[in-house]
């Protein structure tokens, strides 16, 4: 097989991300003004009075936080506030949608908890970049989701492919989950049994799953089975040479030879080849033994095999063939049989034409499942946008949708999607509507909501910033530029990098070229079977003798062996890995030159102040103490600070975005915004608060402007409440500042930290 | 302005209180049908989960076949019970067999890691659509805390993501987790002075007061009263639970200084403290090559540290009511591979009980002459949960269900082993 029939040539924009098409044409007002009046409708039927419209303030912070995911700076807030323009919010709602880094950054999480996209695998990091990808570039919704639900091939072409391999061995699962992802349908339980609380049944469930069933994850390396086909061919050969007579039958023991010579029809053969059987029993025990001798030197390279191409598995998705679903061995229904084949079926809407294809069948569900005309695909996208803008869905839950499911607001919701088919599935110009209307600007509803009440949205519900959200809007008091700040970058281009090298390795260049170097490897392995036996040898009569310290020692001299075998056997068949050579394949695999350019990849680190002057020397000493006390705070913080979407994702547990309810990613929308312990420990007790006023952090350098303590308040609160303080605020921060000096400024920043008000969006 | 303890430690709770006072709701909300089955009358009450990550060797630990020729190089040594032998790295663990509840017989399908290790945390399969709580959080769910002051259950390990944790349930079933035994409970001390932390609360409250009387909702309201669960922690006397630096550097030494050996140092202390529920993980089993030359630290090192911490739970008199449970996801091949090493082996293995009631000194099932299937009494996960939960008076047939209206019971379909207990 040649380089060029691995068709590894494609372009890749990993981390580039492309700018939206203008959605300037496209005016939002006439639909938003639609959306109110049907909401206000709805409201006079219910006696009810829209809310109060929010101060401008409250406007540009919820719209800061519903579009980009942060507060705004001070800076931003300016350019907002101070305006005159009478278009002012418009103007604000479209260049926060056009900003597309930003609005990644933010929106990324969405889908991210929606597919559960998983942080630190190779496949993941491609599937997770490609996401951020799409998002950036604004695709429509319908093509996204056909992109996902056809992912297929290998995932450097095609990263989608990462929607089937994060249910690796759970094809049944996988068909639930995008059930209810982008039908709003609970089918899981139909999986074992007729849906209990619905009306879908296991035959339903099973024919709905028989689209996408029989593909794999595991293969996706093409080498691999040749290397070792030809293996087996050499011992194969090993086995002709020693028996030294042509067209002898193949034999691989001794008593399949016995069964042979059993047979009446042997004779001939024995006959035909002037043979007796004892020389044919002699040539079969030389041909046996060669080929017992050639396995066992092939063993080790078995061995190699494994190791190595265990680290580009779960690279490709592929259909298999003949693996039809059948139901389970324990179906219990009249209509059909355990272990009957099932043929593919939709649940509701048009049907789909049958089609052994596997990949036609494919896209057959993906095109029914995203069909304009699928009575579920659009009202779910409309209703899970409705809700991330306005905290309640029209319907709840989003995604438990029953022929039973009542729907208060019908009228509103048929609007909404006629208005997403209408924008072809363009989710921010969608968006766009959505915060261009009346009940986007009106106060949050106050009164206590309990799930399965009616939600009538005279304003909408009051929700706590997501734990991204508080992060993010954390790391922009901190980290400058901060939608621009992404020190990960190059170690996932690194990791990108490396998994391609690694793969053009294994499977880009002919398989004669790949052999040798594989069988180079075994015969180091050989020698290390022979260190390990003696290692463990001596260890075993070390622990004997009770000696663990030699025991513990030897050990360790055994693990550093292996580690540097796995080296040197890298460098011998990964060749590609190295430097300047892994980054040309990579680049030769498509990714592009200008992705290793760019924003910043380095970690932030401050410097100390000058010492004030006039101070005398005792006072010179504190200063300097708490100085750099303060600088260590800043540098812990703000080396691991970036936004989230540009950190490892899901964060490591213990991280605070954990602790502030971040989806671990394990199963959909899994993110939660409750209360707990753990973020109290955080906020009460943790230096955040000096970092932020530490003079290399935004805020800080802002505090560093001022003398007035009243100014230095008023700084405080714009940027991190977008708002002035109220006159009884400032009085009541100056009588502490009266007694207890400066260190209040720091106070007061942990105190906003710890407010309610600064966690809830208003 | 410096305070007396006790009024500074009054101030603190008063502040932390008035941030939102409301009383904290009931902890114990259970839903579902009534348990048929009679309960056990006297059960433990808690729970120290010993997980060893990566799947022990049943073989080379507590299932010796001296004279096979799958036993490879591993030595038995004998213990304080009349026909058991245990390997000769657990030479602590051989003079306490008394206290041992050794099952060699359990036997599963769940071959790799990730499923095999969600199946025993929680008895069901790993599913893509749900997550199942573990046993943890069903001791909290069914039994409540013991101390309303400590989380209701804590992990101990490195583990980014960990299973039979909360599931489904609701946020506080999630087990408050520690990476670092030896640091502790992060962030649990006032990062500045205590008068300075009581005028920085005042502040907070004065500050934030009048957007809590426009905005008064229970998700808000829920703030208010986790500052005054962290504040009341922070004052509490069993914060010092979570230091395991308070205890003296020989018994810490007993427990061996590896993370493990101080992991299970940290949950005897958090089990003094009423924590319902510890599990404390122990990676590093996954012996694919090399199985007889990493086996001898392996054991050593947990070897130290279960022992001591049996030894000090019988000092403290918490024995009886806890139970100590010993588990991996699989056994090993017991024919050694080419690495010298043993694969994955889910047909046959090992685990073991201690405590809560438990009969001590006792050996159960059996496996074959090489270990390679299970011939007496086999127990599959959802027993030896069911087990476990019995144990704990959690009734097994309860059904809770999910928020999709799911139904689950603790040990799937899972029945208790009744032999096991005294």
């Amino acid at each position: 097989m040649k380089t060029a029939d691995l068709k590894i040539f494609y372009f890749l924009g990993v981390t580039l991300l492309l700018p939206s098409v203008e959605a300037a044409e496209f005016d939002p007002q006439p639909a938003a003004e639609k959306v109110d009046s049907l909401i206000n409708t709805h409201l006079e039927s219910k006696g009810l009075n829209p809310y109060a419209t929010i101060s401008e303030d409250q406007f540009l912070r919820r719209t800061y936080l519903a579009i980009i995911g942060r507060v705004p700076t001070i800076e931003e807030a300016d350019a907002f506030l101070q305006s005159s323009a009478t278009d002012k919010h418009s103007k604000l709602i479209q260049q926060l949608l056009s900003n597309d880094v930003a609005y990644t950054a933010h929106h990324y999480q969405f889908w991210a908890d929606l597919l559960r996209v998983e942080g630190n695998v190779h496949w993941a990091i491609e599937y997770r970049e490609w996401l951020k990808k799409e998002v950036a570039a604004n695709t429509p919704y319908d093509e996204m989701v056909r992109n996902l639900v056809t992912g297929h091939g290998l995932v450097f072409e095609n990263p989608a492919a990462g929607y089937y391999i994060r249910d690796t061995g759970m094809p049944l699962d996988n068909m639930s989950n995008t059930v209810r992802i982008f039908l709003g349908t609970r089918l899981e339980c139909a999986q074992c049994h007729d849906h209990p609380f619905d009306k879908w049944t296991q035959m339903d469930y099973y024919r709905m799953a028989a689209f996408t069933y029989g593909y794999d994850h595991r293969g996706g390396n093409p080498h691999r089975s040749g290397i070792a086909a030809s293996l087996r061919e050499e011992e194969r050969a090993a086995y002709r040479d020693a028996v030294e007579i042509e067209k002898f039958p193949f034999f691989s023991d001794e008593d399949k030879v016995e069964v042979f010579l059993s047979k009446p029809s042997t004779e001939n053969f024995l006959e035909r080849h002037s043979l007796t059987e004892a020389k044919f029993r002699k040539a079969a025990q030389q041909g046996i033994a060669a080929l017992r001798k050639a396995k066992l030197a092939n063993e080790p390279v078995y061995g190699s095999i494994g190791r190595l191409y265990n680290k580009t598995t779960y690279l490709q998705v592929r259909h298999l063939k003949d693996t039809d679903l059948e139901l389970p061995h324990d179906y219990q229904y009249s209509d059909a049989r355990p272990h009957d084949r099932v043929e593919p079926q939709t649940m509701f809407g048009a049907e789909v034409p049958a089609t052994d294809d596997p990949a036609t069948r494919k896209q057959a569900y993906a095109d029914w499942l995203t069909s304009p005309d699928n009575p579920r695909f659009t009202r779910v996208i409309a209703n899970r946008l409705w809700k991330r803008t306005f905290g309640h869905g029209i319907f709840e839950p989003v995604d438990d949708l029953t022929d039973h499911t009542t729907i208060n607001q019908l009228e509103l919701l048929a609007y909404l999607e006629d208005l997403m088919r209408e924008l072809d599935y363009d989710i921010r110009a969608f968006q766009n509507v959505l915060f261009h209307t009346d009940l986007f600007r009106r106060e949050m509803h106050r009164e206590e909501h309990y799930p399965g009440m009616p939600f009538h949205f005279a304003g909408p519900l009051m929700q706590r910033m997501s734990a991204e959200q508080i992060w993010d809007s954390i790391a922009s008091l901190v980290i400058h530029d901060v939608d621009n700040h992404s020190p990960q970058r190059a170690k996932t281009l690194n990791r990108f990098v490396e998994k391609r090298a690694t793969y053009h390795s294994l499977n880009g260049y002919p398989l004669d070229e790949v052999l040798p170097r594989i069988k180079k490897v075994g015969e180091m392995r050989r020698d290390l079977y022979g260190q390990q036996a003696s290692y463990e040898k001596r260890i075993t009569e070390a622990y004997a003798k009770g000696d663990n310290k030699e025991g513990k020692a030897l050990t360790a001299e055994l693990k550093e062996i292996s580690r540097e075998f796995d080296q040197k056997s890298q460098a011998i068949v990964l060749i590609d890995l190295k430097g300047e050579k892994a980054l040309d394949t990579a680049m030769m695999m498509g990714m592009s030159a200008l992705e290793f350019e760019g924003p910043s990849n380095l970690f932030v680190k401050g410097v100390p102040r000058a010492m004030p002057e006039g101070l005398k020397d005792d006072e010179r000493v504190q200063w300097k103490e708490d100085e750099q006390e303060s600088l260590r705070h800043f540098n812990d913080t703000a080396r691991e600070m970036a936004r989230a979407v540009e950190l490892d994702s899901p964060a490591r547990r213990g991280h605070f975005l954990r602790d502030f309810g971040q989806s671990d990613r394990d199963v959909i929308e899994n993110a939660v915004s409750n209360a707990s312990v753990p973020q109290a420990l955080y906020l009460l007790n943790s230096p955040l608060a000096v970092a932020i006023s530490n003079s290399n952090s935004v805020l800080g350098a802002q505090l560093e402007q001022a003398t007035d303590p009243t100014v230095k308040i008023k700084t405080i609160y714009r940027a991190m409440l977008t708002r002035e303080p109220t006159e009884r605020e400032v009085a009541r921060i100056l009588t502490d500042y009266e007694t207890f000096g400066e260190e209040v400024i720091e106070d007061l920043v942990w105190a906003l930290l710890n407010s309610r008000q600064f966690l809830f969006i208003q | 302005m410096k305070m007396t303890d006790f009024n500074r430690r009054r101030f603190l709770q008063l502040a932390a209180g008035s941030f939102l006072g409301v009383q904290t709701n009931s902890l114990f909300a259970a839903a579902g049908e009534r348990s048929s089955l009679p309960l056990r009358e006297k059960p433990a009450k808690q729970l120290i989960y010993l997980y060893m990550a990566g799947g022990m060797s049943h073989i080379d630990t507590f299932d010796l076949k001296t004279g096979h020729k799958n036993q490879g190089s591993t030595r038995a040594i004998n213990t304080n019970l009349d026909g058991l032998q245990v390997t000769s790295h657990l030479p602590n663990l051989a003079k306490q067999a008394d206290k041992l509840c050794v099952v060699n017989s359990l036997t599963s399908t769940a071959g790799d890691h990730e499923k095999g290790n969600y199946f025993m945390h929680t008895s069901y399969e790993q599913r893509a659509t749900i997550r199942h709580p573990g046993l943890g959080a069903w001791n909290q769910k069914m039994n409540g805390r013991l101390n309303p002051t400590m989380p209701g259950s804590v992990f101990i390990g490195k583990e980014s993501r960990f299973h039979g944790s909360g599931g489904f349930f609701e946020p506080e079933f999630e087990p408050l987790a520690i990476s670092e035994p030896k640091s502790g409970l992060k962030h649990s001390r006032s990062f500045v002075h205590d008068d300075r932390l009581a005028r920085r609360l005042n502040l907070a409250n004065d500050l934030d007061a009048e957007f809590l009387e426009r905005y008064h909702t229970k998700p808000i309201r829920a703030y208010g009263e986790m500052y005054e669960d962290a504040v009341r922690l922070m004052e509490s006397p069993d914060l010092t639970a979570f230091n395991i630096n308070k205890e003296d550097d020989k018994t810490r030494a007993r427990y061996g200084e590896d993370p493990f050996g101080q992991g299970c140092l940290l949950a005897r202390r958090l089990i003094e403290s009423d924590v319902r529920t510890v599990e404390v993980s122990f990676t590093g089993w996954d012996t694919h090559s090399n199985n007889f030359t990493s086996m001898p630290l392996l054991c050593q090192t947990m070897d130290k540290a279960v022992a001591a911490l049996l030894e000090d739970l019988e000092a403290i008199g918490k024995l009886d009511d806890t139970v100590v449970v010993l588990t991996t996801e699989f056994g090993r091949t017991p024919i050694v591979n080419r690495n010298i090493g043993r694969d994955h082996y889910p047909q046959a293995f090992t685990s073991v009980l201690a405590g809560g009631g438990f009969k001590g000194g006792s050996v159960y099932g059996k496996t074959s002459e090489g270990a390679e299937e299970v011939v007496e009494n086999p127990v599959t996960i959802p027993d030896f949960n069911a087990t476990i939960a019995y144990a704990l008076g959690i009734p097994i047939d309860q059904i809770l269900f999910s928020p999709s209206k799911r139904p689950f019971t603790v040990a799937h379909k899972g029945q208790p082993v009744l032999d096991l207990f005294a």
